[in-house]
């Protein structure tokens, strides 16, 4: 019965390799395919396996992540058993005020556990893109008498980034041998994607231990050293996972959503959203006027355009007017974009005001030019990132705008 | 504020029958509209925007789709202590007859429902059938303006369009009776409708009314003892208020207005969101709010242009997928627009299919139906439709809720496809212009449902 696991979501993580638009929020909270936030696979997941109890665990920058979670009846989290609580830092008697790792955020929220009684705790990311099988995931842990399971995907060698632990299994690929976290040197290419069940007594043990030897990182002071002496298994996720390292990653993504028949299928996994989120869903239909011109796009409620759009994703409520062009870009909630203006390869964060004829940005691959911008100075190969609430004035310069919030 | 004392009661129980096939399945505020909304979201709105507490619907006929809609009233933000929205089905009681008689009658079986209100002074009468934005503030403030009992909004028509409309003659008071408070305001004298010869006005009646409760419930108590009344506002109640000599006023609105009632109408009418600065429509600009819990919004994905697909000039709403060409046209949540496709002049509602190659223009799709690959239509003269000549004349064709339109059929113009309609009801390969093609199953469904209507219960 998944109905008696609970589940913790980590959202409170800060990234590099976003920018600015990692100023403004928790990658969690990354807006994603227009209308959706990253969190949203890994609730809508849950969800769909019929887990009912969730907590969202925060920590950094969390108004976006609080207003998006809300009480939770989007995910129908809410009502007669069903709930989802953010799970804040707080101060307590002996207790320092900010989480100081993950484990440290999930053994001072073991209040949530012990309330419950569940068989089962699922701890996982609330910041990858992915799909996966929560249900099937418990019932393996169940099935297989784990102490705790450990989900993980086979990566080819150039994939695995160093940032990621490696499972090391024994012959059969089910007991899982030996767990590095970070490690310098390749002993495997099975890698860890940050999904554990635990059964509950043991994750109230390792808890304790990780606290007598004063350790805070859930990976590396909780599931590293259980293999010496719990039953530790490895389920290999077949579905799709992403971690979206950067802002590369992240605009690729997005982009690999335009094709007919995208890796990454929100409608199909049943991923849903918040849609009181910025009242998006009161927003009236897509207005596109008399000389607009949309193609290759994926665009939300709410926008209007005058101009023309291609191979570009748009949030709810951006403006493109009369004459401008959007091509190659992603830009978030509320962008305006003015009359003549053309974007080139751009990810603008929400409230961005592009004034007339600004010309931001270059040609998706190429090189950006010397003397680049002042905004976002763009590396090789990256798209032009524009902060939030920024104002480009028409020679492409940051105009007045703070990086708002 | 006079607004807070003031009970809106929308009358949403027509069938709008000139609307053929579309509001045969659901009433008529019900019917779709602008992609995303219903026909009374637009009232529903207006009461919001202007802050009137208060609001009974009276429904009727088919209330399924309002009943969902509507809900509690929380998406016109109707929730909370002093803010109520309420839907007001027919009920039995001490009377036999459990079904509304007419507009008066809706209201006078309501009272009870207006008497939880004590503070209320004023009621305004709305009908959930027009497309139009307005702030019904400055009505009442008109109403007070001119000590009225009763207060009607009209709208100046061109006098060719008099013969459509419910028209409302008017005297401009001079001053010369001594009556401050009218002076310079249109006194109402007589009504005529749809007056096809000496017509003595131009000004429609746009079916909005405020009333002093209490001089309502008067009048109301004394329609309801009239033998041979229909118990009818427009009919019964407020030409006997003019004959007897209460005071009411006309209200000039000069905005955008509407009646959707017909086939062309809703028609052009959608289309029209599509030049606002031109025509006055302005969805965005009105803020309109629909239930989108209702509306099955919340799930949607955005929508969706492929690489081989364009769009423009259109208003294009969540879950759509376009693999061909969409050009002045309305689509509704989850629309699919087949490769090769094109479509023109067209208001496609909710997960209707257009299959690959289609070609199709002037049209009404209602939900869910189904357009097959190479299928055209809207080519051709303009013959009037044979089964309905007078609802469908003007070129536009209309198509049932889940149809089933055979691949590579070809159809003229003004065209009826009957709900339901399936492959073995396409006997031809070619209609010209004017043909319907009939679905068995639901004629006779309708007809029989015809006879359920309104029966008395003992």
């Amino acid at each position: 019965m998944p109905e008696r696991a609970v589940a913790f979501v980590l959202a409170g993580g800060h990234v590099g390799g976003y920018g600015t638009l990692s100023m403004n929020r928790a990658k969690a909270a990354m807006p994603f395919a227009g209308v959706y936030r990253i969190i949203d696979f890994a609730i809508s997941s849950l969800r769909n396996a019929h887990v009912e109890k969730i907590g969202i665990v925060i920590q950094y920058l969390p108004k976006s992540l609080i207003e998006h979670v809300g009480v939770g009846h989007s995910w129908d989290l809410f009502g007669h058993g069903r709930m989802m609580r953010i799970m804040p830092p707080f101060v307590g008697i002996g207790k320092t005020d900010w989480y100081r790792g993950t484990g440290d955020a999930i053994y001072r929220n073991l209040d949530f556990v012990r309330r419950w009684q569940p068989d089962a705790v699922i701890i996982c990311s609330g910041d990858h893109v992915s799909h996966i099988d929560y249900a099937d995931i418990v019932r393996f842990h169940r099935e297989h008498d784990a102490d705790i399971t450990a989900v993980s995907k086979t990566l080819p060698a150039e994939q695995i980034s160093p940032r990621f632990g490696r499972l090391v299994c024994e012959p059969d690929g089910l007991v899982v041998r030996e767990f590095v976290e970070k490690p310098a040197e390749h002993s495997s290419n099975r890698i860890s994607i940050g999904v554990f069940v635990f059964k509950t007594k043991v994750l109230r043990q390792l808890l304790e231990n990780m606290q007598a030897s004063k350790g805070h990182n859930l990976a590396r002071h909780v599931v590293a050293p259980a293999p010496q002496s719990y039953r530790v298994l490895n389920y290999e996720s077949p579905g799709y996972w992403n971690y979206l390292e950067d802002v590369v990653a992240y605009y690729q993504a997005n982009m690999a959503l335009l094709g007919p028949s995208p890796a990454i299928d929100l409608p199909g996994w049943e991923i849903v959203t918040n849609p009181e989120d910025r009242d998006q869903g009161y927003l009236p239909p897509i207005f596109m006027g008399k000389d607009s011109h949309v193609s290759d796009s994926l665009i939300s409620a709410g926008c209007r355009l005058d101009g023309r759009v291609v191979r570009s994703v748009l949030s709810p409520g951006v403006i493109v007017e009369q004459g401008a062009i959007v091509e190659d870009s992603i830009l978030m909630h509320d962008c305006r974009v003015g009359p003549n203006c053309h974007l080139q390869y751009i990810v603008s964060d929400k409230d961005a005001l592009f004034e007339p004829n600004c010309h931001i940005g270059r040609q998706l691959g190429a090189q950006p030019p010397n003397g680049a911008p002042a905004v976002g100075a763009p590396a090789v190969g990256r798209p032009t990132l524009i902060g939030k609430g920024v104002r480009i004035d028409a020679k492409g310069r940051e105009n007045g705008g703070a990086y708002a919030d | 504020m006079p607004i807070r004392k003031t009970i809106a009661m929308l009358m949403a129980g027509g069938q709008g029958s000139r609307l053929s096939v579309l509001s045969e399945l659901r009433a008529k505020p019900a019917v779709s509209f602008g992609g995303i909304y219903r026909i009374i979201d637009f009232t529903m709105s207006n009461a919001m925007h202007s802050r009137i507490p208060y609001v009974g619907i009276c429904t009727q006929y088919r209330p399924y789709s309002l009943v969902e809609h509507i809900s509690v009233g929380e998406a016109w933000g109707y929730s909370g202590r002093k803010r109520v929205a309420r839907i007001l089905q027919p009920f039995q009681a001490e009377r036999e007859l459990d079904w509304y008689e007419g507009t008066a009658d809706a209201i006078y079986r309501n009272l009870n429902f207006i008497n939880r209100f004590p503070e209320c002074e004023y009621v305004i009468i709305l009908s959930g059938d027009h497309i139009y934005h307005m702030d019904y503030q400055q009505m009442l403030q008109a109403h007070l303006d001119a000590k009225a009992d009763l207060t009607i909004a009209v709208q100046e028509i061109p006098w060719n369009d008099v013969e459509q409309f419910g028209v409302v003659v008017t005297r401009s008071d001079d001053g010369a009776s001594g009556d401050d408070d009218a002076k310079g305001q249109d006194r109402v004298i007589g009504f005529q409708e749809k007056p096809k010869e000496n017509p003595q006005s131009n000004l429609a009646n746009l079916g909005i009314y405020i009333f002093n409760l209490r001089t309502l419930k008067e009048r109301l108590a004394e329609d309801s003892q009239t033998q041979g009344s229909s118990h009818d506002f427009g009919q019964d109640v407020i030409p006997q208020m003019v004959a007897a000599g209460d005071r009411v006023f006309a209200y000039r609105f000069d905005g955008f207005w509407r009646d959707v009632g017909t086939i062309h109408a809703l028609w052009r009418t959608n289309l029209d969101v599509l030049k606002p600065a031109e025509t006055g429509l302005d969805l965005a600009g009105w803020n309109v709010r629909t239930n989108w819990r209702s509306m099955g919004l919340g799930n949607q994905y955005p929508a969706k242009i492929l690489a081989h697909g364009r769009a423009s000039h259109s208003l294009v709403s969540r879950g759509c997928l376009i693999e061909g060409e969409v050009n002045e046209s309305i689509l509704s949540p989850g629309v699919h627009v087949g490769p090769g496709a094109l479509v023109e002049r067209s208001v496609l509602m909710n997960d209707v299919r257009i299959g690959p190659n289609a070609v199709v223009r002037d049209a009404i799709i209602d939900k869910e139906a189904r357009i097959g690959e190479g299928a055209h239509f809207g080519e051709g003269d303009n013959t009037p439709n044979l089964e309905r000549p007078h609802l469908m004349d003007q070129g536009v064709t209309l198509i049932g809720k889940r149809a089933r339109v055979s691949d590579g059929i070809h159809f003229g113009r003004n065209t009826l496809i009957y709900p339901y309609a399936k492959a073995n009801d396409f006997a031809e390969s070619d209609y010209p212009s004017g043909s319907t093609i009939f679905n068995e199953k639901y004629k006779s469904r309708m007809s029989a449902a015809e006879f359920h209507a309104p029966t008395k219960r003992r």
